[in-house]
């Protein structure tokens, strides 16, 4: 008991232990004790799903959620989605190719959410991907380019999927 | 915005969180999905001095579905976990439908069915659900004594529910779906995982002539809680199932709610709403009608 607290977590495949107050939350832990500055804080109460990781694979609000909560567990941000020789995920390239972001405030957001999105559902609908990300906002208002890269990223990871087999 | 200091407890078990909480006395708080209630700690509209995680309760955390179709669910179970559980779907198809509109699916991968009951938003999915299928809200306090508590009694007022601050909300029981019945679920909300300006749930059970044996209507964003307009219901009872009894239906919930008014919509708009999505969810639930035998 304390206000403040030992975490241990696994971030992007590498263990971190700190003493942190308990009222910080997992995006803050990221972001200032792991020097992870590609998970961003718009709103910090939910609302926008800038701050959005993966946390033991789905995904969360690290607003929304206490770093001492995601004790012993495992989280992936944005900086842990390429390849380890450094080449672009799937989603990374297709974003890319449809420029997909303007400022790229919102873009590690929309990319984690649509991780978990695409790995449900790898053949989405545009209706289906339309409503699949509708809980993360774009302040430059680029959705119509974010929404053909989750469509265009599907089909790439598709394709992936199918070469591995 | 951050949230104010506090203590942090992880509860082991139901028995370690209520021996907990009354030794903390009322400023402490259960934390489950922390969906709601840390955007209020971030804004500043609560300030517990300690709060007692009981997310990783497993005991908090089961569902069980019985032979007879009776649901129970552990108040900390996820709301995503309902969403696509099958056993609940075989049963209650329009548990998972209606969770499937509250907010955007990564708020429902923290969000817990306790939680939202708890928080008592007379906007919110669970409350309607709860109070729509009958369902009955067990709770445990410290000093051992459980109470049952019917829906209909457990919601009093926006944001207000009948119970006290060292009692923990254990599980949540949702009686089988009478045989046969239809269910519709209609929610008009400005964007996808918005909260509702109005959602209704509906259910019909119609004898071998075409009459309405049962008819519930239940309706979230009209009042302070979710109601179940005791006129609307009774003029259903002993009718043709058909378009004209559910326009008829329709016009009386919008006439028996107190809507309010904000920037989102007028009274009258509120009550228009309410009266169409009354009559697409009545007509649903007649599309989803079996007759028995
Ligand atoms: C952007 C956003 C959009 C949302 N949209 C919707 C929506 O459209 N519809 C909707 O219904 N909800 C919506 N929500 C709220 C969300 O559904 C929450 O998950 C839910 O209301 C609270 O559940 P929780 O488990 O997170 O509870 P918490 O936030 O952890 O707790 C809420 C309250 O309940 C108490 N509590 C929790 N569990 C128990 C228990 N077992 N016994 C006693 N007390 C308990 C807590 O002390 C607290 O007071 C939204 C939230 C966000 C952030
Ligand atoms: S910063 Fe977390 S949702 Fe906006
Ligand atoms: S690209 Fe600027 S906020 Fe989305």
């Amino acid at each position: 008991m304390g206000d403040r607290v030992e975490v241990e977590l696994v971030v992007n495949g590498v263990r971190r232990r700190a003493t942190v107050e308990a009222r910080k939350t997992l995006a803050d832990f990221l972001r200032d004790d792991c020097r992870l500055t590609g998970t961003h804080l718009g709103c910090e109460h939910g609302v926008c799903g800038a701050c959005t990781v993966l946390l033991d694979g789905a995904a969360v609000r690290s607003c929304l959620v206490f770093a001492v909560q995601a004790s012993e567990r495992e989280v992936q941000t944005i900086e842990g989605i390429a390849a380890e020789d450094g080449s672009f995920h799937p989603l990374q390239e297709a974003m890319s190719e449809c420029n997909a972001f303007q400022c790229g405030f919102c873009t590690p957001g929309f990319l984690m959410t649509a991780l978990e999105f695409l790995r449900d559902n790898p053949d989405p609908s545009q209706a289906e991907i339309r409503a699949g990300m509708s809980g993360n906002l774009c302040r430059c208002t680029g959705y119509g380019s974010i929404l053909d890269g989750v469509h265009l990223a599907a089909a790439k990871l598709r394709d992936g999927a199918r070469g591995q087999s | 915005m951050k949230p104010p200091p506090f203590e942090y407890v992880r509860a082991e078990s139901i028995d370690d969180a209520l021996a907990t909480i009354s030794e903390l006395g009322d400023d402490a708080k259960f934390l489950a999905g922390g969906q709601s209630l840390v955007p209020l700690m971030a804004v500043r509209l609560s300030w517990p001095t300690h709060l007692v995680d009981i997310a990783g309760v497993a005991e908090l955390s089961r569902i069980a579905v019985t032979d007879s179709g009776v649901v129970t669910i552990g108040a900390a179970t996820l709301q995503r976990t309902v969403e696509r559980s099958a056993a609940i779907a075989a049963v209650c198809p329009v548990l998972p439908e209606a969770i499937s509109h509250i907010g955007h699916f990564p708020i429902r991968n923290r969000g817990t069915v306790g939680g939202s009951l708890v928080h008592g938003d007379p906007a919110s999915e669970l409350p309607l659900c709860a109070l729509a299928l009958d369902a009955q809200l067990r709770t445990r306090r410290a000093d051992g004594r459980e109470r049952v508590v019917d829906a209909r009694d457990f919601f009093v007022g926006p944001l207000m529910t009948d119970l006290e601050a060292d009692e923990l909300l254990l599980d949540v029981r949702i009686p089988a779906w009478p045989s046969g019945a239809g269910w519709g679920f209609q929610e008009f909300s400005r964007r996808s995982g918005d909260f509702a300006i109005i959602a209704v749930l509906t259910m019909l059970r119609l004898a071998p002539n075409g009459t309405v044996d049962e008819g519930r209507i239940a309706i979230a964003g009209a009042g302070p809680t979710p109601l179940r307009p005791p006129e609307a219901e009774a003029m259903l009872a002993g009718e043709r199932a058909g378009e004209t009894l559910f326009v008829r239906a329709g016009a009386q919930v919008a006439e028996s709610i107190e809507p309010h008014s904000d920037i989102h919509g007028s009274v009258r708009f509120r009550r228009q709403l309410a009266a169409s999505l009354t009559e697409r969810a009545l007509a649903d639930a007649h599309r989803r009608v079996q007759l028995d035998g």
